[in-house]
């Protein structure tokens, strides 16, 4: 009987302290459509669209298993609007009922060098650049993309915002969550407002902004004022996820090295391969995230290649060209 | 035994001029005046760092066609400039400022003309990126540099290790750690007592750089005081200086005070290197420079005669170290 009582509160115990993986899921929409780089979308009766949305989140903070408190102080998140997964660690925890972060990277990590980091980590050398090499420091938030200025409902004047500098870090209040717990992992989920970040900016005449403008702080801030972030029930939402939107979106920041942005609905591993236009494989990388941005380590020459990823049971391609 | 007894009085002379640091793993000579310079604890020096930076820094491999380095900007005779108004980066592209001197860099708190870069290590990766010099990306010349085998066996020997941007930046920042000069005509009469390394005009030139004040920006050992400045060249500046990144309107045209050390070979002059010679420089400010609201108050019109600027060029000119810009 005693073996019995103990193998049952070992048992418990397991259960109690087991680790899980908790997993982040930033579902973004515009408009509370799923959100797309070049689909228009409507802000303010004028019509926009992107072509970047990048943001950190750091300074996380999750409540769980009745109101206990973890900071995780070392996590960075670097986001981006075709990105729905992010991993934030292994924790012993059976629920999580809410969570704070900062949107922006803290003073400590902006005062540092990305050469610290590997170009895996969030923090590390990105392209396109998340970080401004003069000054040092990172882009808090970056986006990219057109507006139309002129009302013709044919968005063609650019803006480009990356707001930079300590003052552009913005706290996220707490965050009551429901979420998904599978066997061994916690997804969390957020819905992220894309199109509120450029709420109340004159996106016809911000031009290009890589700095700690007005403009730039303004954006930053709608990331709390705005309610960008939001509690999503992914099961009980009225917002259905379109089936079947795989989708490969170049980014040319780049021209001669472009940076290939990917999203696959499902959530297995892909593969990815670089041909040439003579069907020649340049490169092949297997077993990566089912969505992410692929920067090829790889000098390629000036000519126009061809991407493929798969997961085995679907395939999506596009061409890209190289500009030497 | 003449010739012995002349070599050890010369190898005395050496170490009299030069106060070597006693610390093994120091691997600067700091010359007789000089503060011992401050070396970051997380990239310390080594010789095999030194000689893997210098490679890197004479390299064009570091830039996306392969066509220049940072030596094409940071030329040693013209005291790690190029003569150039403005500098040259890959396919003839223009770059909006002057080539910075890279002398005594090591003693420098920020860097870039505005002064705006915190440290050595990450200035390294701005002409890597910036479009109009190496325009390429840190990740790609890390696997440039893995493909090629002479570089993987300085970085084993260097470091323990297969080339990392960390281990790039260290490397080329402790190569410009080295480039110290201190053995200018200036140095042998104010720091090695050698009262005839110096004409009679350029002691006099040296006094008026005194009573005109230069000395107050251009002041220490390293002829700067660090601080970054508007000296009034402009009454709009087209380029705003550190304002451009703080954004703040009291930065505006400002840079940063440069050494005036190997002057004479680093012209032309300012952030945009619109004045040609020295001669203008001293134009520029005996009238005081231009209206500014940030013009720094201590640049202020002054009189000076024709032999008297023969006299302070003659001076500015005495701060050439010609080893330093021959023994590279």
């Amino acid at each position: 009987m005693k073996k019995i009582i103990l193998f049952l509160l070992v048992t418990l115990f397991i259960n109690v302290s087991a680790q899980k993986k908790i997993v982040l899921r930033l579902n973004h929409f515009l408009n509370d459509s799923t959100f797309h780089y070049n689909e228009n979308f409507d802000l303010d009766g004028v019509q926009n669209y992107y072509t970047r949305l990048q943001y950190y989140l750091s300074g996380f903070e999750i409540e769980y298993d009745g109101g206990q408190i973890s900071l995780l102080p070392n996590t960075y998140v670097l986001a981006s609007g075709h990105i729905t997964n992010y991993y934030l660690g292994d924790f012993s925890v059976s629920n999580v009922e809410a969570i704070r972060f900062d949107v922006g990277v803290d003073q400590i990590a902006n005062s540092g060098n990305t050469t610290n980091y590997t170009g895996s980590h969030p923090l590390g050398p990105k392209s396109p650049p998340m970080d401004w090499g003069w000054p040092s420091g990172y882009f808090f938030v970056t986006t990219n993309g057109y507006t139309d200025a002129n009302n013709d409902n044919n968005p063609d004047t650019p803006f480009e915002l990356h707001a930079l500098g300590d003052q552009m870090l913005s706290p996220i209040d707490q965050i009551n969550v429901n979420p998904v717990n599978s066997n061994d992992t916690i997804y969390i989920d957020l819905k992220v407002n894309a199109e509120r970040f450029l709420s109340g900016l004159n996106l016809s005449t911000v031009g290009v902004d890589h700095s700690s403008s007005t403009n730039n702080l303004l954006m930053c801030n709608n990331s709390y004022s705005m309610n960008v972030f939001e509690s999503y029930n992914i099961i009980s939402s009225s917002i259905e996820s379109p089936k079947n939107n795989n989708y490969i979106f170049m980014d040319y920041t780049l021209a001669f090295a472009p940076t290939i942005n990917y999203h696959f609905n499902s959530n297995q591993k892909v593969n990815l391969k670089i041909t040439d236009i003579n069907g020649k494989v340049k490169l092949y990388e297997n077993n990566l995230p089912s969505e992410g941005s692929y920067f090829p380590l790889k000098e390629f020459a000036t000519g126009i290649y061809i991407v493929t990823i798969d997961n085995g049971l679907e395939m999506i391609y596009k061409k890209f060209n190289v500009v030497q | 035994m003449l010739s012995n007894k002349n070599n050890l009085v010369f190898l005395f002379l050496i170490c009299f001029f030069f106060s070597f640091d006693t610390d093994k793993n120091f691997y600067l000579s700091v010359p007789a005046g000089f503060p011992k310079p401050e070396i970051p604890a997380e990239n310390k020096l080594s010789k095999v760092k030194i000689d893997l930076g210098k490679k890197l820094f004479f390299d064009p491999l570091l830039s996306r066609d392969s066509s220049v380095s940072c030596a094409s900007c940071h030329i040693p005779k013209y005291a790690y400039t190029d003569g150039l108004r403005t500098a040259e980066g890959i396919k003839k592209r223009t770059v909006t400022r002057n080539t910075p001197t890279l002398t005594n860099i090591v003693y420098n708190k920020n860097f870039l003309r505005d002064g705006v870069n915190p440290s050595l290590e990450e200035q390294a990766l701005v002409p890597i990126h910036e479009k109009n010099e190496f325009d390429f990306h840190v990740l790609l010349l890390t696997e440039r540099l893995k493909k090629n085998p002479a570089y993987l066996d300085l970085f084993q020997k260097a470091f323990g290790a297969i080339p990392t941007p960390k281990l790039i930046t260290q490397s080329i920042a402790s190569f410009e750690r080295t480039l110290i000069s201190g053995n200018s005509r200036y140095d042998q009469f104010y720091f090695q007592n050698n009262s005839a390394a110096l004409s009679t005009s350029e002691i006099n030139g040296m006094e008026l750089f005194k009573k005109l004040n230069c000395v107050k920006c251009h002041s220490g050992f390293n002829f700067s005081n660090g601080q970054i400045v508007n000296n009034g060249l402009y009454e709009n500046y087209q380029d705003m200086g550190k304002m451009r990144v703080t954004l703040n309107e009291n930065d505006n045209g400002c840079f940063k005070v440069p050494t005036l050390r190997n002057i004479e070979v680093t012209g032309p002059y300012m952030h945009n290197g619109s004045l040609e010679s020295l001669e203008e420089v001293i134009e520029h400010y005996s009238k005081g420079g231009m209206n500014h609201k940030n013009k720094h108050d201590w640049i202020k019109p002054f009189e000076i005669s024709q032999s008297e600027k023969e006299d302070l060029v003659s001076f500015l000119k005495c701060l050439t170290d010609s080893s330093f810009i021959t023994n590279y």
